[in-house]
């Protein structure tokens, strides 16, 4: 009875009543875009409805007779003549908390089966992004538990960072181990992890990789698969913005990654071409430097009367034989606030993460590196650079004065001491106590080979319940004189196991 | 410019020059348009433009009315002189009967679509029950 009457009550709160649909018909169809006539007001960005075919559609192109619209889902089950509706709302995905742990695809449906998404608010995919009032310069670190990047190439919360490389170097690692990292960050942010264009059994390994690190408690993976039409793999990036950008609104923070742009650019390409728009360079269409302006641009750190909230992007763009200087790269280069440039011939090598320091740059987050880092860090990254000169210039010489020896054997060791396997980020005060040994000369006189596992018994080491050291760098985000001391013993002690 | 997309465009603006013009005006402007077409070496795209013309102006002044049966006449007509007057006075009406919308009436021209079936109501209905509006 109780079921009969909330049923009743359900139908009062509903309308009936019948209302005239703006309507248009569909005189082509293929390759996931239609054109139809009619739909006399339509609006650009605005959502319509194929009648009977439970599939929808996004109008982009309005001309004076046709609108071009990609269509979201099966476009094989439209035909020429079916309807098409307009629905007056433009495309918006379900946002908040009850998102994260879940995997969805861009229109926001769960595709892990863990049943219904539990959000009331949905946000729209296309917004604008904060104005220059609305911002402040980036202040909180983002500690991505990579040395080399914490160390050399710092990000901020708020911030821009490009990760580009080779197909197969160790993107997706590194954005894989930024998110795992936060696990036990101070204010941790909500992670988004876009993937666009990606194959399903590489998704499948990551979310395993996310669950089994704890990591899917705060992450919410948006995916567009390589085999599901142009539109879904064009839309993610954008649902997976809008997704973030709940957070940043609500006071809190959160990190992106658009694993990755240059499929996104593809996809772009191909329904532009459909659609007929006029192609330029590599035939990508005119808008394409704003397809990826106006999604990063929407990364932002709000000001404190906004809520003081953040949203930091990481896009990743794959680079054809190391080519820097290509379309899609160079365009995201100038968008964002800096690059992490990956070099196979390093990665060859067997340098992990096979970062080229020379190429990449951090143009904000160095003001947002916590003190500790930033007074043991703060030169290493010139330092690096002329150790590399050099070490190209002693190829050419033997005769080399006792000074640039010592220069070329701390260079070489810091080198080893910044290499690091995938999914093993460190917290920023093991950073600092690792960077710490290198930089003041602590291994000067250890083997090359031993570097590594110097490192991990110095970390073990510090870790011991009987010492405070790295609560009392995390606790005061800096390095004192007493700490700094009782880092020098710890290390000194180290070294003793090693015969040094 | 492709010649699906030329024929249509052609007959888009025939369509609407001849719209409501006396008969020698007309004539007169489809020769308009084969003087033209023979100067491009496309004379032979008439025929197709003007049964594309044809087709988009019967389009713009249909009203599709469905209706789930048969019914008589004084409520055909009485549905008609409503539906004229909400959609345009000097459209025409052309009736089909589809007995899957079970009840009620569809009306639909170019650009918008009138459901008041009882098939669209028990959908409604369902998806209510199902918390899918």
């Amino acid at each position: 009875m109780d079921k009969i009457e909330q049923f009743k009550r359900q139908l009062e709160e509903k309308e009936f009543e019948p209302k005239m649909d703006e309507i248009g018909t569909v005189i082509e169809s293929g390759d996931n875009v239609v054109k139809a006539n009619g739909l006399r007001d339509v609006e650009n960005f605005e959502l319509v409805e194929f009648e009977g075919r439970q599939v929808f559609g996004l109008a982009l192109n309005l001309e004076e007779y046709e609108t071009g619209i990609i269509v979201l889902g099966k476009g094989s089950a439209i035909k020429e003549g079916d309807v098409v509706k307009r629905t007056k709302k433009t495309l918006s995905v379900p946002v908040g908390e009850g998102l994260i742990g879940r995997v969805v695809d861009p229109l926001g449906r769960p595709l892990d089966g863990k049943g219904k998404i539990e959000s009331k608010i949905n946000n729209p995919v296309e917004r604008l992004a904060p104005s220059v009032i609305e911002r402040q310069p980036v202040d909180k670190p983002l500690h991505t538990g990579i040395l080399a990047i914490d160390g050399l190439i710092p990000i901020g919360r708020g911030q821009r960072e490009l990760i580009l490389g080779d197909r197969g170097i160790g993107k997706t690692a590194i954005a894989l181990d930024m998110i795992i990292n936060q696990k036990e960050e101070k204010n941790r942010p909500v992670c988004v992890y876009v993937a666009c264009g990606q194959k399903k059994s590489k998704l499948k390994r990551l979310i395993k990789t996310l669950e089994d690190k704890g990591a899917m408690e705060y992450t919410i993976v948006v995916a567009a698969f390589a085999d599901d039409p142009a539109s879904f793999l064009y839309l993610a990036p954008y649902a997976g913005c809008a997704i973030g950008e709940y957070f940043r609104d609500n006071k809190k923070d959160a990190v992106i990654v658009y694993d990755d742009l240059t499929k996104q650019s593809w996809a772009w390409r191909e329904i532009s071409l459909v659609l007929r728009r006029p192609p330029g360079r590599e035939a990508y269409p005119g808008d394409i430097f704003y397809l990826h302006s106006r999604l990063l641009e929407r990364a932002a750190k709000l000001s404190k009367a906004q809520g003081g909230g953040s949203l930091t992007a990481l896009p990743i763009v794959e680079t054809q034989a190391g080519d820097i200087s290509g379309y899609i790269p160079t365009n995201v280069i100038s968008i964002t606030d800096g690059q992490i440039f990956l070099d196979s011939a390093l990665f060859y090598k067997g340098q992990r993460p096979s970062l080229d320091i020379g190429r990449s740059v951090s143009r904000v987050g160095s003001k947002a590196q916590v003190p500790g880092m930033k007074k043991i860090a703060g030169t290493l990254k010139l330092d690096l650079a002329q150790f590399q000169d050099l070490e190209r210039f002693s190829e050419f010489t033997e005769e080399l004065d006792p000074q640039t020896r010592q220069m070329l054997e701390r260079g070489k060791r810091m080198r080893e001491l910044l290499k690091q396997e995938d999914l093993t980020p460190l917290s920023f005060e093991k950073e600092i106590a690792v960077i710490f040994a290198g930089t003041k000369g602590y291994l000067d006189d250890l083997p090359l080979e031993k570097i590594q596992q110097f490192k991990k018994d110095l970390i073990e080491e510090l870790v011991a319940p009987s010492l405070d050291i790295l609560d009392v760098i995390r606790e005061k985000e800096q390095l004192d004189s007493k700490t700094e001391g009782e880092l020098e013993e710890v290390i000194k002690r180290v070294k003793k196991s090693y015969g040094a | 410019m492709k010649t699906k997309t030329a024929i249509t465009t052609w007959a888009r603006v025939l369509a609407m020059m001849t719209k409501g013009q006396p008969e020698p005006v007309k004539k007169k402007i489809i020769l308009r348009l084969r003087e033209q077409l023979k100067r491009k070496k496309k004379e032979y795209l008439l025929p197709k433009i003007l049964e594309s013309a044809d087709k988009y102006a019967a389009r713009k002044e249909k009203i599709t009315l469905v209706l789930a049966r048969e019914t008589d006449s004084r409520t055909k007509e009485l549905l008609e002189q409503r539906l004229k007057a909400f959609l345009g006075q000097e459209k025409r009406i052309e009736l089909k009967i589809d007995g899957s919308i079970i009840g009620g009436f569809v009306a639909q021209t170019e650009d918008c679509l009138i459901d008041a079936s009882v098939k669209k109501y028990l959908n409604q209905l369902k998806m209510v029950s199902l918390g899918e509006i």
